[in-house]
């Protein structure tokens, strides 16, 4: 060893700081860099923020510090009776010659062997298809009960309580209690998850517990939870500690919450939404208006083609008065009206047939209007077609015989005749003569060609 | 599990109402909103659409009863024989 001690004589004294500080050249050069596993006896953090402790272990101690850079990056709270692993190299406090660690690295002892367990097992039932993506379960669009694997204490069940009271009050919930870390805890949770599936009570579950240390959530990584929840009856909801704590309970599991509100808030949709879902299609079922449209409108059509056809009658009708000048009388106008009428009728009926169904009061009183309308506009029809007649009958009336007798011509007929010419008489025939008011009878004496 | 149910059947079946009684929540949601569409495409005769519209009116009735209730309720269980029990109710 190339120490400076070996330079001293006999008759030379270090002071105490040289010692000190060969203590330490020493040290560092020997000790580079050291990592030690112990537990926490003392701690304490003043304000400066460095970290002072003692490592021991059954037989031994020693003093530790850590200063305030990599003392406030510690993952984990830190206190008595947690075994730690360091890394740091030791040295000798020179101002009170105490030999103590400056640690520059500090994890809790064990958590590196959980973490290789947890991976170990991951890889095994990732094997066996655990986790396969393809075998997990939709959730009920509305569960008729929820199950709850948890701890009957602190806030987790309260939580969960508090979300769905908010979304879905009416819902039953089934607590199956158990403890959610330490000895037999796994087994507990793998026993609860199973009969709870079993009970038909429920047809969704949420397993879960609040946040902790790894170690803390190490049921929810425990084969026999992992295999229980897979082997559930229903579909499994876990929410176990915070959004970055990952469990093996939560890649088996049919759906992942980040925390054990989340799951409750994914059990259930939320009843006011729900409702206003409801009412909103209510709504649009009750707006007859608009269904109802297609059906006004061929109604309308209907309505329509019967108008024209009727308006082309009475024009046909109006043609054949119109030829048959000498003929008065040879339409009546009541007959037309009839014929109308008898349409109307047919009309009638068949909106009625239409509507004899229907129990809605205002689906009845849409159809009424309808029909209303209809009716009004065919009298209105009626009237003007009557008009017309009356006016063409006039007229009619107008050319007629009568009129031409009312200006002093008389007809002159024989055996119920109209003579034309005097070639179709003989001497001692007998003529009716007409005149605009009264007849008379006469002889033929003379007939001039 | 019983699936909604097709529209067109329903309008025809004598045992409609019944029928929607049995259904779940989701799924009478789902028949429900199958009414509604088939209704307002104005495709539908009178009387089917008036149909319609009163088994519509049913349907909301019984998604109503489904989403009725009164408090959360919270029961404890315990393992009895085997089995998972209320203990407290």
């Amino acid at each position: 060893m190339n120490s400076p001690v070996l330079a001293l004589t006999e008759a030379q004294y270090l002071s105490v700081t040289e010692l000190n500080r060969l203590l330490n050249a020493c040290l560092e050069m020997e000790f580079p860099l050291v990592r030690v596993e112990g537990e926490i006896s003392s701690i304490s953090r003043p304000a400066s923020g460095h970290l002072y402790l003692s490592l021991k272990d059954e037989s031994a101690q020693i003093k530790g510090v850590m200063w305030r850079g990599p003392a406030t990056g510690l993952g984990f709270k830190i206190e008595p009776g947690i075994k730690v692993q360091c890394e740091g190299r030791p040295s000798v406090y020179q101002a009170r010659g105490d030999l103590q660690i400056v640690i520059s690295k500090m994890v809790p002892a064990g958590e590196g062997l959980l973490q290789k367990k947890f991976l170990e097992l991951k890889a095994k039932l990732e094997r066996e298809g655990l986790f396969d993506p393809t075998r997990k379960r939709k959730l009920p669009f509305l569960p008729k009960a929820i199950g709850v694997v948890t701890s009957s204490t602190g806030a987790v069940i309260r939580d969960i309580m508090v979300k769905l009271q908010e979304r879905m009050p009416q819902i039953p919930v089934y607590l199956f209690p158990v403890r959610v870390q330490g000895e037999g805890s796994a087994v507990e949770i793998a026993e609860a998850v199973k009969l709870l599936g079993e009970s038909g009570l429920v047809d969704v579950m949420i397993v879960g517990r609040g946040g902790g240390s790894l170690e803390d959530l190490w049921a929810f990584n425990e084969e026999v939870v992992v295999r229980a929840i897979f082997a559930a009856r229903v579909p499994v909801i876990s929410g176990v500690g915070h959004e970055t704590d990952i469990t093996l309970a939560d890649y088996v599991a049919d759906v992942r919450a980040p925390t054990p509100t989340a799951a409750a808030e994914m059990s259930v949709p939320k009843a006011s939404e729900l409702f206003a879902r409801i009412s909103e299609l209510q709504t649009r079922i009750a707006q007859y208006d608009r269904w109802l449209q297609p059906l006004v409108q061929r109604v309308d059509e209907l309505e329509l083609r019967l108008l024209s056809q009727l308006a082309s009658g009475v024009e046909r009708q109006r043609l054949k008065l119109a030829t048959l000048e000498s003929r008065v009388g040879a339409i009546e106008p009541t007959k037309l009206i009839g014929i109308i009428r008898g349409k109307l009728a047919l009309l009638e009926s068949r909106l009625t047939r239409a509507v004899s169904k229907e129990r809605i009061d205002a689906l009845g009183s849409a159809v009424q209007r309808l029909s209303d309308r209809l009716q009004f506009r065919f009298s209105e029809l009626l009237n003007s077609k009557i008009k017309r007649i009356e006016f063409l009958g006039g007229k009619l009336e107008a050319i007629g015989p009568r009129q031409v007798l009312a200006r002093g011509y008389s007809m002159v007929a024989t055996e119920g005749k109209a003579v034309r010419s005097s070639k179709e008489l003989n001497i001692g025939q007998s003529l009716e003569i007409t005149f605009f008011e009264g007849e008379a009878l006469t002889t033929v004496t003379k007939v001039i060609p | 599990m019983a699936k909604e149910i097709n529209v067109e059947k329903l309008l025809g079946d004598v045992e409609a109402k019944s029928k929607i009684e049995g259904l779940s929540f989701e799924d009478g949601m789902k028949t429900l909103e199958g009414l509604v569409t088939s209704v307002e495409s104005g495709s539908l005769a009178l009387e089917k659409a008036v149909q319609s519209y009163e088994l519509g009116a049913h349907l909301v009735d019984h998604l109503r009863k489904l989403l009725a209730g009164a408090e959360q309720k919270l029961q404890l269980l315990e393992k009895r024989d085997g089995r998972a029990v209320v203990t407290k109710g």
